[in-house]
């Protein structure tokens, strides 16, 4: 193996090295494959970013787009613009978990050839490893379901430019400053605030790694003097947005968790450059400027895997078990099942986890769906106040559950506000159009739907509803919409009211309100309630009575004394006995009562109405 | 390198070219020597058919809604070049040249259009002649309105003051709210159309309530909150309202939106002297006065009052909300002493069963025009709202004779804006969409008959069938306001204000909340 010295003092491994070393140092593309490879499958099969699309309510900055020349005029008004309007294409086909992973792993590929082509024209070669950082970094940030690409596409974009302004090597000033000048234009008008991390690194290099002072004070200059020339002065833009648009330091919320890791990405390269060019400056040519190539990167090993894989295969496992968050996971899935109405998932998918407010409403509305709720309620945690959404304001998940309900006006008001809170995103835009169908406002409905035809992937969706509207103008033919319009809430009034009372008086066979009505019932137990309601409406909504409503008769009748005159199973009453027994067993133990009585009856009424809180497992 | 660079720009710019070709070639012309008459008017969208159009509005661009190949639209009229468009679409839009030359030499005459549509059976069909007429006087060259999403609750939307030109598709910001950290727009108003002088109340989390007045190119803010606004044609003074408007939802009416004017008065700012003086006529704690406009000569004050029912501390709503009726008064007021008359009603909700809302004068002091609707102040969120014409030049002492206009749909119609020539309005209409408002364009002519309402025109004639806005508080302007964007948001953000000493009223409104703002449309 030849080694020759490089101009800066280091050294490199020739190419005519040993024949086998030499087939593996060509073959460290495969470090690359292999990392992006397990990278895409690691965001098609665990993160899915078609969940960030869905958003669930959680993600408020996810983008609207719309394929329209007027709406991606919008993106030119503006610097930073471009970057904005391009992540606004790319964040939709996120609609699609596999699409949305290439776009994210093509983004971490770029990361990586650009970190390492300013690593190559700074010298500093042998720390090639970094190029994994800002990827996993990425890794990260979509570990924790937040939304930053136009962030980080605007850094990417800053990188991209910095392999420009290092690939034109320029001899004199006046060429480097027309080189750099003329990218800053370029970049600027297309990523706004996101330039500055050019200038940055620009700057850096000519300062610490080229020792070209003045070009690098020129350079500095201009960085400066450009955004608030081209932002303020032509574009008409405050000062703030001409400086920061798409730094993070322009996010609304800064005690967003995720942003630190957008910081992290801008600073990386900065940090790095600054950190090894001042080292070069002070003890480069002393005796005290040590090349850590021997230890750092090792000779490589017959498979071609050093040190440094060794590193990064730390590094990505670490990352990958640290961020992991699989239950925000959940609670994206359950909320996209919900909406899908795929309920038997989102019940498979909630079983064992702990309770959440948002999690307990979709069950209680999965186990609605799927005619559960009266006999298996209390296998999972419950809450009165999720049933309705009640407790805390959740208008994402409202609107569906109190569309089912025959609430049209209070999903209508929900889905409104929600449009102020994500944008006019697809899915607010069909319930719309879903919701203004059952009130007969047709014309409307259209202007949705019109709206959603216009969404990458949607417009299928949209022009099939939207020839069912020619067709049958009044869509009397449409079955769901005839179901809710018969559903629907007639009194109008404009003070807190009992709803579902009065969807009831109404309507006594609207199912769902009559199972959410006990249900809230048996949460706040009260059977007297209960038992006028059962006998009001049960007949008219079913034909047996379920598990959780045959223990509460039985323990209605059984506080009272009364006969039991309903069809009540024997099963049911031998439960009651042998659980008034235990209960018995345990005295005024109350702790030891719900530990001993938990297995074999956590599941059921009586346990949560002596107990106090759902004994699901 | 180099080489391949050059190869692949040029392979670039080769695709651009084609792609430019393909995009920008001229449809198919044929000439139409035979055709099959049909025996009714196509059916077109948005319908302009047999409206008085102004001879500068912008080209009104529609669809051919009929089945068809091949569409053509000729249009024409007794002077000039007809204007001959084919689309392979049924979307048709007018060359702005050319339309602007036809309008501008047949001004008074009628404008023809022909409508040819190629069916599969490759055959022609031509269908009745539609007819507008071009009006002799022009409308204001700019309109300013706000643009929101159809909710009153605002978290975040974005919400904008815009300005649009007339004559073409041009839409500019005046104000936008991103720009002060996602604030609200509220009222504008402008002296006699001409925004050389505007008053705009805005709000935000960060930079608090203020009025921007707009005096000679130069912007100002106030720092209290004008709401609904009315300047006085001198420009010494504007009154405006001050309300406590809480908002609240309907649980099963059609429009789920509705509000009630809990308190209310009316404070004058003198613009002389900077300074906000309460008229103890205008801001009677027994009665909720709101709508304040002067009359075209500046001679009176128009405003609609209701007697208030309820104390201060009611909860909102208050039980009676749905029966307020707001009467239309008027009171007297000299600008050389500064003195008010008395207050006269000019048109009694007892007489007319209904509430009273929104009155503006025409500036020739002829006509002023209202709404009429079952309850409240509000009538935008009210499906049963009319645009109702007073003529207030009756003679003698006899009461001002009004009728409600002819233009009126079964949806709601509201917030009027005149024309500084009095030959124009532009008012708020749901009568395309009933969620959302869009503007519409009529002609008054000189005995106060309005002619049929056109939408305002966009260029792409289909923008309204998937406009998720709302357009509302319209003002015809003569020109583009000077001050704006930017220029306009950073007076807003500044320390710097006017401090005007704010009488303390129980209708003082409070600060904004915090989190989300009420907005109505």
């Amino acid at each position: 193996m030849t080694v020759r010295q490089n101009q800066d003092g280091s050294n490199h491994r020739g190419h005519d090295a040993h024949p086998k070393a030499s087939f593996w140092h060509a073959f460290r593309p495969g470090q690359d494959v292999i990392f992006f490879a397990l990278f895409t499958l690691y965001f098609v099969y665990e993160i899915d970013v078609s969940l960030l699309y869905h958003g669930a309510g959680l993600i408020g900055n996810f983008p609207t787009f719309y394929m329209d020349w007027d709406f991606l005029a919008r993106f030119l008004a503006y610097p930073g613009g471009l970057v904005e309007g391009a992540s606004a294409f790319l964040a939709q086909l996120f609609f699609h978990a596999w699409a949305g992973a290439a776009v994210v792993t093509i983004q971490a590929w770029l990361f990586s050839l650009c970190t390492d082509g300013i690593l190559k024209a700074m010298h500093l070669e042998r720390w090639r490893i970094l190029r994994f950082a800002p990827p996993l970094l990425l890794l990260v940030m979509y570990s924790s379901y937040t939304f930053f690409l136009p962030m980080t596409v605007g850094c990417l974009a800053a990188m991209a430019g910095v392999c420009l302004y290092a690939k034109w090597k320029t001899a004199g000033d006046l060429p480097g400053v027309m080189s750099f000048l003329l990218i800053s234009i370029c970049l600027y008008v297309a990523a706004g605030g996101a330039y500055l991390l050019f200038a940055v690194l620009c700057v850096l290099s000519e300062l610490l790694f080229n020792r070209r002072w003045r070009l690098g004070m020129i350079n500095l200059s201009v960085g400066i003097v450009l955004p608030y020339g081209v932002g303020v002065l032509l574009y008409r833009i405050r000062c703030f947005d001409a400086y920061l648009t798409l730094l993070p330091a322009s996010w609304k919320d800064s005690t967003e968790v995720g942003l630190r890791n957008v910081y992290a990405l801008y600073a990386i390269l900065p940090g790095v450059l600054a950190l090894f060019g001042i080292w070069r400056c002070l003890f480069k040519g002393s005796k005290r400027y040590v090349s850590p190539r021997s230890f750092w990167c090792g000779s490589q090993s017959t498979f071609g895997w050093n040190f440094q894989t060794l590193v990064l295969m730390g590094l990505t496992t670490g990352t990958v078990m640290f961020c992991r968050n699989p239950y925000l996971k959940t609670l994206f899935q359950v909320d996209y099942y919900s909406h899908q109405r795929q309920w038997s998932k989102v019940l498979e998918l909630v079983k064992g986890k702990p309770y959440h407010y948002l999690v307990c409403h979709a069950v209680d509305r999965a186990l609605y769906q799927t005619g559960q709720l009266g006999s298996h309620m209390f296998h999972f945690p419950q809450n009165d106040k999720a049933l309705l959404l009640t407790g805390k304001e959740a208008l994402w998940q409202k609107f569906d559950t109190y569309m089912d309900l025959g609430l049209i006006n209070e999903a209508e008001n929900a889905l409104m506000i929600c449009i102020e809170m994500y944008g006019e995103r697809p899915i607010l835009l069909q319930r719309l159009a879903k919701i203004n169908m059952i009130k007969g406002n047709l014309s409307d409905a259209r202007v949705y739907l019109g709206a959603l035809s216009r969404v990458p992937f949607w417009r299928d969706q949209a022009g099939h509803a939207l020839a069912k509207l020619t067709q049958d103008p009044d869509l009397s033919e449409d079955q769901e919409i005839q179901r809710l319009r018969a559903l629907m809430l007639r009194t109008d009034f404009v003070t807190n009211r009992d709803a579902i009372a009065l969807l009831l008086k109404e309507n006594p066979r609207n199912h769902m309100a009559y199972e959410y009505r006990m249900a809230w019932l048996l949460m706040n137990r009260k059977l007297d309630d209960f038992m006028v309601l059962f006998e009001q409406c049960h007949a008219l909504n079913a034909s047996r009575i379920p598990r959780h409503y045959e223990e509460a008769i039985l323990l209605s009748r059984s506080l009272k004394n009364q006969p039991i005159k309903e069809a009540v199973s024997q099963d049911a009453q031998k439960q009651l006995l042998a659980f008034v027994k235990a209960l018995k067993g345990c005295g005024r133990d109350k702790a030891l009562a719900k530990r001993t009585l938990k297995g074999p009856y956590g599941d059921s009424y009586l346990y949560y109405y002596f107990l106090g809180g759902s004994g699901a497992s | 390198m180099h080489r391949r660079f050059m190869m692949g720009l040029l392979s670039l710019m080769s695709v651009g070219l084609i792609a430019a070709v393909v995009y920008f070639k001229p449809a198919y012309q044929e000439p139409i020597t035979e055709y099959e008459s049909v025996d009714r008017p196509a059916h077109l969208q948005p319908d302009y058919s047999h409206a008085v159009i102004p001879p500068n509005i912008a080209p009104l661009n529609f669809s051919i809604l009929e089945p068809g190949l091949l569409y053509c639209a000729r249009i024409f009229s007794a002077q000039g070049e007809p204007i001959e468009i084919f689309s392979q679409k049924s979307c048709i839009q007018i060359p702005q040249a050319a339309w602007h030359n036809l309008l501008k030499n047949n001004v008074g005459q009628a404008l023809h259009m022909d409508i040819f549509v190629k069916r599969e059976d490759h055959q022609w069909r031509r269908f009745q002649t539609i007819s507008h007429e071009i009006a002799r006087e022009a409308i204001d060259g700019f309109l300013v309105y706000r643009k929101m999403h159809p909710t009153h609750l605002r978290v975040k939307g974005r919400i904008g003051i815009y300005c649009r030109d007339l004559s073409n598709y041009k839409e500019s910001i005046v104000l936008d709210g991103m720009s002060y950290e996602n604030g609200c727009v509220n009222c504008h108003s402008f002296c006699q159309q001409n925004p050389d002088n505007m008053l705009l109340g805005a709000r935000s989390d960060k930079y608090g309530v203020g009025t921007l007045l707009v005096e000679d190119g130069v912007a100002r803010k106030i720092d209290t909150k004008f709401g609904y606004t009315s300047w006085h044609p001198s420009a010494r003074l504007a009154v405006y309202s001050i309300n406590k408007l809480p908002m609240f939802y309907h649980s099963s009416r059609n429009e789920p939106r509705d509000t009630v004017d809990l308190n209310s008065l009316l404070a004058c700012y003198h613009n002389d002297t900077k300074t906000v003086v309460i008229e103890p006529k205008l801001a009677q704690k027994e009665y909720l006065e709101n709508w304040p406009v002067w009359s075209g000569d500046g001679k009176y004050l128009y405003f609609c009052r209701a007697p208030k029912p309820w104390s201060d501390d009611t909860p909102s709503p208050p039980a009676q909300f749905d029966q307020i009726k707001y009467d239309l008064v008027r009171i007297a007021y000299d600008l050389q002493t500064n003195t008010w008359g008395d207050i006269e009603i000019v048109l009694s909700s007892r007489e007319t069963g209904k509430s009273v809302g929104m009155p503006r004068c025409s500036p020739d002091g002829r006509w002023l025009t209202f709404c009429l609707f079952d309850y409240g102040y509000l009538p935008t969120w009210q499906e049963n709202s009319d645009l109702y014409l007073m003529d207030l030049k009756t003679s003698g002492d006899a009461v001002p004779g009004y009728r409600r206009l002819e233009i009126n749909s079964p949806k709601s119609e509201s917030w009027l804006t005149w024309s500084s020539n009095s030959r124009w309005i532009v008012f708020s209409s749901k009568r395309l969409h009933g969620v959302f408002t869009r503007l519409f364009i009529s002609y008054v002519d000189q005995r106060g008959k309005v002619h049929k309402p056109v939408v305002l025109p966009q260029q792409d004639p289909t923008f309204y069938e998937s406009c998720l806005l709302s357009f509302n508080t319209a003002e015809l302007v003569i020109k583009a306001p000077h001050v704006t964007g930017e220029r306009l948001a950073k007076v807003f953000r500044s320390k710097e204000k006017i401090s005007v000493r704010m009488p303390i009223t129980m209708a003082t409104p409070k600060a904004a909340d915090a989190q989300s703002y009420s907005e109505r449309e």
